[in-house]
């Protein structure tokens, strides 16, 4: 074992935030976390190059976990420290260490309430987001899946607007619920196994009773659709998302809602692929009405920031359809389809790029005008040029505008659903005009048109200025990703792959030991 | 029963600890005659002479501890499994585990309990030594081979803490505290008498394992539901250790007596009766009943699904954060039953350990919350629900430890709470009671709820005024010493968890021989 790597990534925000809390109050303070979380952003750079130059990193499955720490941690419940990282969980690691870096940024001017404990939360929230990447022990890795609960919480619940209580409240209870369901199934594996080590059980989980799998698959399910979130378990996220500060509502869309949906690739698909063939329809169900439902609410949406929120929801539609489209039975007959999932692991990346980016975006509108009402804003494109250019990338991105990261992700999604089954395929197509529609809608109202009195002279009678070097410099680089991404979409694609197609090849293995859907009105007796 | 006369030198040395203790008791009565001075001096030399006594007692039962395990130095004082005082006491590490956790509790409340006597200007002399006298009578319990030595150490604690819950003589609520737990108290006493003399009427002995070998015999013969007499001296058993352990429907005593007591005792009582209670139940159980697990087994699942739920519901009403941690400590009784009700034989020492270990982790997480409470008393504020408006603001480092001490008690990791939590579980898991993990992992969300609305009101709310600290250092180093156990407990737990483990081998030898 060489220089451990990903624990002083994971672990660098916990020691920031103890420095933290002993620094005297001022403006120092957020200065010092952002430098604490560049230094991370740059660690977490040289683990990709050093993966990458790795044989594991043309691997797929277990042999693509690579920068590995193991050590025995507590021999008498088989509990080992398991630090790994295969292919889409650095990626997954350089993305939150460039968001949160992006969202403490961004809160240097907004904050000026308790303003120390707000960068230490923010920074205990980032060890956790980590720690859950690149856990290989599932011990640890709930560990950390819960250390983020609560500095997510206090985010929202202390510096967050009106309604803040409330939605702190729900997102902790609605998540810590299905975490314990979790729980419960990784004690499951633990029994039968003897083992945590995620690894290992990658290997032997395939091999369980189909019963066996399928009721642990439904409990990991109920922890990460929480996350994800899928309809109907996503009452929680409109709130979190309007009540949270800029800064949180970057993490969540950007990283948090990326917890659910690596959970499913990580451990329920591979762990327990036979449940995963199994209720593979009832997922592409969901996802099909998640994206559905999020874009029509997102329609009559008077909220600015709600519309993002449910967009958001439509948009982890898509990597949840993408990901059990690629599993589901119809998919046998296809051969090795894998764009469904490498799609879904697109979609993902690139919705953290473009919705935190948007969130950027409403953020510094809500600064100038105090309001997220769309009906008060009109005409922001003449005090604020530089802006509109920015927020009109990221809003084409969501769209899913060819040449830009959205339109790669959610056109291979597409792909995998019409080879699974065409009705799916169709719907999911429709309802990408649908995202034309609200989100080209939205800008005209929001930036064109007639100005408002309140966007002319902006809250507090102070005239609304352009974006500052802050705002320009963090949209500046997501707008850039967000363009190498949507043109060079291979090279990302081709680290991917190997992982999609060993992920496939377990679960297609798995479907004849699937339940048809005849069989399963004795399992819900 | 014979006792051996010329044996009982070598009796004594089984019973060092619980003599350690009595001489301490003695010791405090009269150091209060002979002390003059202030009070707070007076205070200082009492709790000091308690603790040095408690902590020699702990050094003892560290040493008689078992040395079959990887952590404990080998220097065994008895040899293990020792019995004496004619079979009356026993010497083995769940004995010596239960005492080591009635000790740490009275260490922790004396602590806490050195300023807040003071302040109220308590008798000083009388509370040390009737402390010291529940936590003989709670050793007594745990090193119980007999029903009267089990019915003695019960006793012995119970009275004691009816005296302590009304110690606060000029309070009301202490008073009718006080008068409503020694009602119900002896009530639930009569009743778990009542099923001792059903056991030793149907077997013909006192000795737990005798009696185990006779409900064994029946068990094999023609089951236990062809012994009526025995069946209703289960129940009746049930009933009133359901009655120690605050176990629905046997809780009502809990919310009055906890809200009501002086603040450190309520903190003790949550913990340290709970433990013999628990000690006690497990001896009974499995050493007296052991052979008919799978009719007791089922009942205590259902007693604590109900205990778990009923607790965690009506906390979420309470405004008073004593009541609600009454309702807490309910709740927690279920938790720890589920380990208990996952008793087989098979499994036994997986589901003994897991109560042991979280009654362990219990003792810090909620000796700790109530240290907050004690500690907002003393700033001149009550314990209800608004005291903690805002505490961040003017009390940031108060507010943090709360923080630690709710997330234990939530069960969320890094803490001890969460590793109690997850061995249990995985202690039902492996009986094949899924259904039981299951509702015990969805009424720790229910749970969250209350102690999230601690949390809301420390950090997402104003205080109304902001306050000067009065000091009181020891409570806060105590409280300081709590978090750190919390946390640094959960990431080095080996030794505990082998503890508790140990604590073992002899009950599996005595179900299987049967006595």
């Amino acid at each position: 074992m060489g220089f451990p790597i990903l624990s002083v990534i994971t672990y660098l925000p916990l020691i920031t935030a103890l420095a933290i809390l002993f620094m005297r109050p001022g403006k120092r303070i957020g200065q010092f976390a952002a430098v604490g979380t560049a230094v991370n952003l740059g660690l977490s750079i040289v683990a990709l190059i050093f993966y990458l130059m790795s044989p594991a990193s043309a691997q797929g499955g277990v042999a693509s976990f690579d920068l590995q720490e193991k050590f025995v941690w507590l021999q008498e419940l088989n509990i080992g420290y398991h630090f790994g990282v295969d292919n889409i969980s650095i990626l997954l690691v350089v993305l939150t260490t460039l968001l949160t870096l992006i969202s403490i940024m961004v809160s240097w001017n907004p904050i000026q309430k308790r303003v120390k404990e707000y960068y230490i939360a923010i920074l205990v929230l980032q060890t956790g987001m980590l720690g859950v990447f690149v856990s290989l022990d599932f011990f640890l890795f709930y560990i950390f899946w819960e250390l983020v609960l609560l500095p997510m919480a206090l985010i929202i619940g202390i510096w967050g607007s009106a309604n803040r209580v409330y939605a702190a409240i729900k997102f902790f209870l609605y998540t810590l619920a299905g975490s314990l369901l979790m729980l419960v199934a990784i004690i499951a594996e633990y029994l039968a196994h003897n083992t945590l080590d995620i690894l290992t059980l990658m290997q032997v989980g395939p091999n369980d009773p189909r019963d066996f799998q399928n009721w642990v698959f439904l409990a990991f399910a109920a922890a990460f659709a929480v996350k994800v979130p899928m309809w109907p378990v996503h009452t929680w996220l409109p709130d979190a998302h309007v009540e949270a500060p800029t800064a949180g509502s970057i993490i969540l869309a950007g990283v948090m809602l990326k917890l659910g949906a690596y959970g499913f690739i990580r451990f329920a698909m591979p762990i327990t692929p036979a449940g995963a063939a199994t209720f593979a329809w009832v997922m592409v169900g969901l996802s099909v009405i998640a994206i559905i439902y999020g874009a029509l609410v997102s329609l009559v949406q008077p909220d600015l920031k709600k519309l993002v929120a449910y967009s958001s929801v439509s948009h982890m539609g898509f990597v949840t359809l993408g990901l059990f489209t690629g599993v589901w039975l119809n998919q046998l007959n296809y051969g090795d389809a894998t764009q469904g999932i490498d799609g879904a692991i697109f979609v993902m990346l690139s919705h953290g790029v473009l919705t935190g980016g948007l969130f950027l975006c409403v953020g510094a509108i809500y600064n100038r005008l105090h309001t997220r009402q769309i009906a008060d804003m009109g005409g922001l494109t003449k005090p604020m040029p530089r802006f509109a250019v920015l927020f009109m990338i990221m809003m084409m991105g969501s769209v899913g505008l060819p040449g830009l990261s959205g339109f790669v992700g959610e056109f291979l999604t597409m792909v995998g659903a019409f080879r699974a089954d065409w009705v799916v395929g169709a719907i999911t197509t429709f309802v990408v005009i649908l995202a034309a529609w609200y989100l080209l809608w939205m800008f005209q109202r929001v930036m064109f048109g007639k100005l408002t009195p309140l966007a002319q002279e902006g809250h507090g009678h102070e005239a609304v200025k352009d974006a500052d070097w802050i705002e320009t410099s963090t949209l500046g680089v997501l707008a850039a990703l967000a363009i190498v991404m949507g043109v060079f979409p291979g090279p990302l694609l081709e680290m991917i792959h190997p992982n999609t197609q060993a992920l496939l090849h377990t679960v297609t293995a798995q479907i004849p030991n699937a339940m048809a859907l005849t069989d399963m009105l004795p399992f819900f007796k | 029963m014979q006792i051996d006369y010329a044996g009982l030198n070598t009796d004594l040395w089984t019973i060092l600890p619980e003599l350690i203790v009595t001489i301490t008791a003695i010791l405090v009565i009269f150091a209060d005659l002979f002390t003059r001075g202030r009070s707070s001096d007076k205070g200082r030399v009492l709790s000091g002479l308690s603790i040095v006594g408690y902590v020699a007692a702990l050094v003892v039962c560290l040493l008689m501890f078992d040395n079959n395990s990887q952590y404990f130095l080998g220097f065994t004082l008895v040899p293990p499994g020792t019995e004496s005082f004619g079979r009356m006491v026993v010497v083995d590490n769940l004995g010596l585990f239960f005492r080591m956790l009635a000790l740490g509790t009275s260490i922790v409340a004396v602590l806490l309990s050195t300023q807040f006597i003071r302040d109220r200007g308590l008798a000083l002399g009388e509370y040390y030594a009737v402390l010291a006298l529940v936590t003989v009578g709670m050793m007594v319990t745990a090193g119980a081979s007999d029903l009267t030595t089990v019915f003695v150490g019960i006793e012995l604690s119970s009275i004691g803490v009816y005296i302590l819950t009304g110690f606060n003589r000029r309070d009301k609520l202490s008073n009718e505290a006080a008068v409503k737990y020694f009602l119900l108290g002896i009530f639930s006493t009569a009743i778990l008498v009542y099923g001792m003399a059903w056991l030793y009427g149907m077997t013909g002995f006192t000795n737990l394992r005798q009696i185990g070998g006779v409900v064994g015999a029946v068990e094999a013969n023609a089951g236990i539901f062809s012994n009526g007499g025995l069946l209703l001296a289960l129940f009746l058993l049930i009933a009133g250790l359901g009655f120690k352990i605050a176990a629905v429907p046997f809780h009502m005593w809990t919310p009055d007596a906890y809200q009501g007591a002086p603040t450190p005792i309520t903190a003790m009582m949550s913990v340290g009766p709970k433990a013999a209670g628990f000690a006690a139940t497990i001896r009974i159980m499995i050493e007296a009943f052991g052979p008919a697990w799978e009719t007791w087994a089922p009942i205590i699942a259902v007693l604590s699904v109900l205990t778990m739920t009923l607790g965690n519901v009506v906390g979420t009403a309470q405004r008073s954060v004593k009541r609600m941690l009454a309702y807490s400590s309910i709740a927690h009784t279920g938790y720890m039953m589920i380990g208990l009700a996952a008793f087989t034989p098979q499994n036994q020492q997986q589901a003994i350990s897991s109560v042991s270990f979280y009654l362990f982790s219990y003792l810090f997480m909620n000796m700790g919350a109530f240290g907050i409470v004690i500690w907002l008393q003393r700033q001149g504020v009550t314990d209800s629900l608004d005291s903690f408006r805002g505490l961040s603001t003017w009390a940031p480092g108060q507010a943090a430890l709360m923080l630690f001490f709710l997330l234990s008690l939530t069960g969320i990791p890094p803490t001890i709470g969460f590793l109690g939590k997850y061995y249990v579980f995985v202690a039902a898991l492996q009986s094949d009671l899924t259904w039981l993990a299951v509702i015990g992992a969805l009424n720790s969300a229910i749970a969250a709820f209350y102690y999230l609305r601690i949390i809301w009101y420390m950090y997402f709310e104003e205080p109304r005024a902001v306050r000067e600290h009065r000091a009181s250092p020891t409570l806060t180093y105590t409280l300081v010493g709590a978090a750190i156990a919390v946390i640094l407990f959960f990431i080095f737990s080996g030794p505990l968890i082998d503890a508790a483990r140990v604590s073992l081998p002899q009950m599996v030898a005595a179900l299987a021989s049967g006595g």
